[in-house]
């Protein structure tokens, strides 16, 4: 699946989510995931006409990414 | 025809301190991320947390770094053991604050002031309570404390000699998400 319509501040405009791969992240709840480009994280949210993607600014620091994993946690704070 | 509405799934995290929530917590404001830098770092664990309302994130990875380049270890429910309700998580957190483990000592993060870690104060004597969530205290207790199951349905759990616990207080029942059974 391919996102096209992530708004600028990424590294690109499409975002491959493969779920093997450095892209997903997980769930944040039944609606929402996020995902990671780099530095960016990107939260896409499930509507009945398909999916949005929006930019979570500031961006991770350099070194930080989160990548590799797909540990989310869902506690509210 | 209106689509009908897609939902991911909904994963219902289960307890190993507590019992298994029976539903998502009502608010989903913060999630707490935690996943593997991209290279190396191996066991480690980078954390953000993501504020889903304000479509913004905080790095809480450089106050756990401590100049190694690299962010230590999170608590999790093996090592040493840590009050979740998430299986197999890598951390968790309470009202403001991030717990993790730096050098083998609990360390917590302010979400509020992410650049400063401090080492949280934890040790057997019951009365050491962490204040964290508004519903949680976690404190360490000791293997001699064993109760498993309470007469209200909570749990404890042990990993190894000592474990962390809390339980909520008492009147809080918004969140649902587990039942803390407090160490005597």
């Amino acid at each position: 699946m391919v996102l096209t319509n992530c708004p600028a501040g990424g590294d690109s405009s499409e975002i491959s989510l493969d779920p093997a791969g450095s892209g997903f992240l997980g769930l944040t709840d039944p609606t929402h995931l996020v995902i990671s480009e780099f530095q960016y994280l990107r939260l896409v949210t499930v509507t009945p006409t398909g999916l949005t993607c929006e930019s979570l600014l500031p961006t991770i620091g350099a070194g930080n990414e989160l990548q590799q994993s797909n540990s989310l946690l869902m506690r509210n704070m | 025809m209106r689509p009908a509405a897609v939902q991911l799934g909904q994963q219902i995290p289960r307890g190993r301190c507590g019992q298994s929530p029976l539903s998502w917590s009502p608010d989903f404001g913060l999630s707490l991320l935690v996943a593997t830098p991209p290279s190396g770092g191996a066991g480690r664990n980078h954390i953000a947390l993501v504020d889903l309302q304000a479509r913004s994130t905080v790095d809480l990875t450089e106050a756990r770094q401590g100049g190694s380049g690299f962010s230590t270890d999170v608590l999790d429910d093996l090592s040493p053991g840590f009050v979740s309700d998430i299986e197999n998580s890598t951390v968790s957190f309470g009202s403001h604050l991030v717990l993790f483990k730096g050098n083998g000592i609990p360390m917590i993060v302010d979400v509020r002031s992410p650049a400063v870690a401090r080492p949280v104060d934890i040790t057997n004597d019951s009365s050491a309570v962490v204040q964290v969530h508004p519903e949680y205290r976690l404190w360490l207790g000791t293997s001699s404390d064993e109760n498993p199951v309470s007469p209200d349905g909570s749990y404890i759990y042990y990993a190894g000699p000592s474990h962390y616990c809390g339980r909520p207080f008492e009147g809080h029942g918004a969140h649902q998400l587990s039942g803390w059974r407090r160490l005597q």
